[in-house]
C-alpha cells in the first residue's frame, strides 16, 4: 500500500500566503480604524467650531441682553451671541465676552458655545483687516504645539470670518483645539 | 492563450508545485486593494465644514459691505477701490470676485482679487440691496460674490 503525502510544500506555501494576507489585514485594520477615529474626531471638532462661530456672529444670544445680566451661568443664559444684527458686532457684548472668557467663567463660556466636550479649548480674537489685534482671549494652545501655526494642525479647527465693528470691517477668528 | 503558469519552487530535491496565474493575480489584487484602501483613508479629509465656511465668508463679506454702505457707494460713484481693498486683505487662502448686477440683470461692477488662482472648491453667495437715486427713487441691485480656495 502506497503512502500519501498529507502535508506537502503546496500546503505550506498556501498557509504562508494565507498568513501574509491575514497579517496584512490585521495591521491595516488597526491603522484604518485609527484613521477613521481621527477623521471622526476632526469632523466633530470642525462642526463644533463652525456652530460656535455661527452662533456668535449670527445671533444676539438668548436672552438678547445677556451681557447686562448680573449672574452669568448656563441657567440664566441659554446661548451666547455677539451681534446686534447679523454681522454687526455689539462692542459691549464683545467686551463682556472677552472678559468672561479670560476669567473663571471660561468653562461656562465653553458650555454656552457648545464646546463642552472634554479637552476642548478655544481662543477668540478680533482684528482689523490690516492685522491689528483689537480683542483677544488669553488662551492659546499649550506647548505641545510649540510655535507652529496651530491652524495647520489636525487637532485644531481655526475659523476666520468677517463682521462689522463700529462701521469697520473686522476679521473674527475662532480657534478650537483638543488638549 | 496561456491559462496556467507553472512556477517551480525548489526546496532541495526535485520537488516542485504548481501555482496558477489566477491565484497570483488574486493575491496581487488583494494586496493592492488593501494598500489602496489604506492610502485613500489616510488622505481623506472631511471637507463639508470647509465648503460651508467658504459660503459663510462670502455671505459675511457681502452683508458687511452692504451694511456699511460700501456696495452702495461703489455703485453710486463707480468706485471699486474699497471693495478691492477688502478682497485683497481678506483671508489669504481665498480668491474672490464680486459682481454687482442691476435689476435688469446687467453687470454694472466687477471687482476681483488680483493674482489669485482657484484650485479648491468654489462657492457663491448673493445679496440684494437698494441705492437711493438723485430723484428720490430707489434702484435695486444684486451683489454676487464667488469665492474659492487657492
Amino acid at each position: 500500500m502506497k503512502r500519501a503525502q498529507l502535508f506537502s510544500q503546496d500546503i505550506i506555501f498556501a498557509i504562508l500566503l494565507a498568513l501574509f494576507i491575514l497579517s496584512l489585514w490585521v495591521i491595516l485594520k488597526d491603522r484604518v480604524l485609527h484613521v477613521l477615529s481621527i477623521t471622526n474626531d476632526r469632523t466633530m471638532l470642525d462642526e463644533a467650531a463652525s456652530n460656535a462661530m455661527s452662533q456668535l456672529l449670527e445671533t444676539s444670544g438668548t436672552p438678547a441682553n445677556w451681557n447686562r445680566l448680573e449672574v452669568i451661568n448656563d441657567t440664566a443664559i441659554s446661548s451666547m451671541g455677539l451681534v446686534s444684527e447679523r454681522n454687526v458686532l455689539d462692542s459691549e457684548k464683545l467686551e463682556k465676552f472677552i472678559s468672561l472668557s479670560n476669567d473663571n467663567n471660561y468653562t461656562t463660556m465653553k458650555k454656552l458655545l457648545g464646546l463642552e466636550r472634554e479637552g476642548y479649548e478655544f481662543n477668540f480674537s478680533v482684528s482689523s483687516l490690516n492685522g491689528l489685534l483689537l480683542y483677544n482671549t488669553s488662551r492659546s494652545p499649550s506647548a505641545v504645539y510649540g510655535n507652529a501655526s496651530y491652524s495647520a494642525l489636525n487637532t485644531t479647527a481655526f475659523l476666520e470670518r468677517y463682521a462689522l465693528l463700529n462701521g469697520s470691517l473686522v476679521k473674527v477668528c475662532l480657534g478650537v483645539w483638543i488638549e | 492563450m496561456v491559462r496556467w503558469l507553472r512556477f517551480v519552487w525548489v526546496f532541495g530535491l526535485n520537488k516542485a508545485f504548481i501555482f496558477t496565474l489566477d491565484a497570483i493575480l488574486a493575491l496581487m489584487l488583494c494586496s493592492i486593494l488593501f494598500l489602496f484602501t489604506y492610502s485613500m483613508l489616510t488622505k481623506f479629509q472631511y471637507s463639508g465644514v470647509r465648503e460651508t465656511l467658504l459660503h459663510d465668508v462670502s455671505s459675511d463679506l457681502l452683508t458687511s459691505l452692504e451694511k456699511n454702505g460700501t456696495l452702495q457707494n461703489a455703485v453710486r460713484y463707480s468706485r471699486t477701490a474699497e471693495i478691492r481693498d477688502v478682497l485683497s486683505n481678506a483671508s489669504s487662502t481665498i480668491c474672490s470676485t464680486i459682481t454687482v448686477y442691476s435689476s435688469q440683470n446687467t453687470p454694472v461692477l466687477l471687482v476681483m482679487r488680483a493674482d489669485c488662482n482657484c484650485t479648491g472648491s468654489r462657492s457663491a453667495a448673493v445679496r440684494s440691496f437698494v441705492v437711493p437715486e438723485s430723484n428720490g427713487t430707489l434702484s435695486e441691485y444684486m451683489a454676487k460674490m464667488e469665492a474659492c480656495y487657492k
